[in-house]
């Protein structure tokens, strides 16, 4: 297949995922599933997902609160598969995806403010008392979202062949190569420090160091993790009388 | 005006949840969010309530305001607005919007920010680091749930109708849940997190004990003391340099992609 082909079928097949898998519903559009896609067209699926895997790890503590702008590591993964598998070097897949899904952000911010004219076009069809209009105004903001995905996909995975001026610098010298592996090593820190700091680790730091010991040193799986902390967490939060709340109950008798 | 005491049919039920649940945010923009999404669900409604279209377009610019949700959680929202509608009590509609909207991001957003996704994107990623399909369900299966939970949460809401504000403020179950999500994201990320920093350091130095030479790797020595002390390092670090220094996420990246491609070049850093 020519390039113009692959980065067609990859740009739509991923357009549609998008809206069916962020907008109808939401989380199935992610890294992996990105990644995947790429590499299933590129003719290498294990690579795609071991990258896309890897996206997913690095946007793990990402999370649009209140619609704050975060990498797309969904991008990411895509132009990330596509140079590892031109190259055949996995690193150079995660920093080349890492930079494009900081970039891709910026894409995001686009939708957004494309969108803005969209709900001003609702208001002035409720104004004219069309509900039609205003049904149909909402419905096609969704263009605004497949536009600001496809774009950059299919841009990216054209200019492709460019990438060889990276990847040929990189095989001359050793000592950047290991420097580019180690970052892609030590990115996923980032979103997992991101993820703990949306929780209240002063309250609830032994549950943490439970789960190293639990992992680190008696080797339970993750699935394992999971259903000693749903245990905890139920019985922590549902049956055990909180010390606050004895507190709370002592000072009012006191008073 | 339509005053009379309409009861919505619950096909005009089952519509509104259905544009609710599945378009929320086709039109998310900067200036007021999911407000045309939220407002796209309440058109049947409205139509079966009131006779004429300017009646309709009146009340749904009402629901043009700024609103912004956790897409599940304003299921709840959304049913509930559904029955005060259908009284006839367009002013509370718009208080309850205003007055649900933040608490119910707060639960929705803590459920799937600190434990759906890191569990299901934890997992899913070691499976495809070993090049293993299943990790395909698993990243799907969790979110393809939490959609469905939608549609049972717009019911309950419409049941509830106004009283959900009670149940947000009067009982603790909501702060409850929240509490025990960060329980179970806390113990698998503080179990998990480590292993997935796949660093350590590649020096080795020889000693002579006794005649015989030895190899000793720094690594070896490094995991005697504490497992996975080098990730432990590299995640404590990122999170002091958020917490207490205030650094964009952004920021951090770039200052981890230095130290880290600087390490690695020199060689004090490897890939484990």
């Amino acid at each position: 297949m020519s390039t113009l082909e692959t980065a067609l079928i990859i740009s739509v097949a991923l357009s549609i995922w998008v809206v069916l898998g962020a907008y109808v519903v939401s989380g199935l559009f992610n890294p992996l599933m990105t990644g995947l896609v790429t590499g299933i067209v590129l003719g290498n699926p294990i690579l795609g997902l071991t990258i896309g895997g890897t996206c997913t790890l690095m946007s793990i503590g990402f999370y649009t609160y209140g619609g704050a702008v975060v990498p797309s590591y969904t991008l990411g993964a895509v132009l990330g598969v596509a140079v590892a598998v031109k190259s055949g070097d996995y690193n150079q897949g995660i920093v080349i995806g890492s930079v494009i899904a900081l970039l891709g952000s910026w894409f995001d911010i686009l939708q957004g403010m494309m969108a803005t004219a969209f709900i001003h076009g609702a208001d002035k069809a409720l104004a004219r008392n069309s509900i039609k209009g205003f049904e149909r105004w909402h419905l096609n903001g969704i263009w605004t979202i497949v536009a600001t995905n496809f774009v950059p996909m299919f841009v990216g995975l054209m200019l492709i062949d460019k990438y060889t001026v990276i990847s040929d610098f990189v095989d001359k010298y050793a000592w950047f190569q290991n420097g580019i592996s180690v970052i892609g090593a030590i990115l996923p820190a980032v979103g997992f420090a991101l993820l703990l700091s949306y929780m209240d680790i002063k309250r609830y730091w032994p549950f943490m160091i439970l789960g190293y010991v639990l992992f680190a040193y008696l080797g339970l799986p993750t699935m394992g993790l999971a259903f000693v902390g749903i245990a905890l967490g139920y019985l922590y939060a549902f049956k055990i009388k909180k010390v606050d709340d004895v507190e709370a109950v002592n000072e009012s008798a006191v008073e | 005006m339509a005053r009379t005491n309409k009861k919505l049919s619950p096909e005009t039920i089952r519509k509104a949840a259905i544009r609710h649940n599945c378009t929320l945010e086709w039109c998310w923009n900067y200036e007021r969010m999911q407000a045309t999404g939220f407002a796209y669900a309440m058109v049947p409604v409205l139509k079966e309530l009131y006779d004429t279209d300017e009646e309709v377009c009146r009340n749904l610019e009402r629901h043009l305001q700024f609103y912004n949700c956790h897409p599940g959680a304003s299921s709840i929202v959304a049913g509930a607005a559904t029955a005060l509608e259908e009284d006839y009590q367009p002013e509370m509609t718009d208080s309850l919007k205003v007055a649900l909207m933040g608490p119910m991001a707060g639960i929705g957003d803590t459920v799937q920010a600190v434990l759906v996704k890191p569990i299901a994107f934890i997992i899913a990623a070691s499976l495809a680091a070993q090049g293993n399909f299943l990790s395909v369900p698993v990243i799907m299966i969790p979110f393809i749930l939490l959609w469905l939970i939608r549609f049972p949460l717009f019911k309950w809401g419409y049941h509830r109708s106004v009283k959900v504000i009670e149940d947000i403020n009067g009982s603790t179950t909501f702060n409850r849940l929240r509490e025990a999500a960060q329980i179970v994201g806390l113990v698998v990320v503080g179990g998990f997190c480590p292993s997935m920093v796949s660093i350590n350091i590649p020096y080795t130095y020889t000693k002579v004990i006794n005649d015989v030479t030895e190899t000793v790797a720094i690594q070896d020595t490094l995991d005697g003391i504490l497992p996975y002390l080098l990730p432990i390092c590299a995640v404590a670090f990122c999170y002091w340099m958020l917490k207490k220094k205030k650094l964009s996420p952004l920021k951090v990246i770039g200052i981890l992609c230095a130290i880290g491609f600087i390490c690695g070049a020199v060689g004090v850093l490897g890939v484990a």
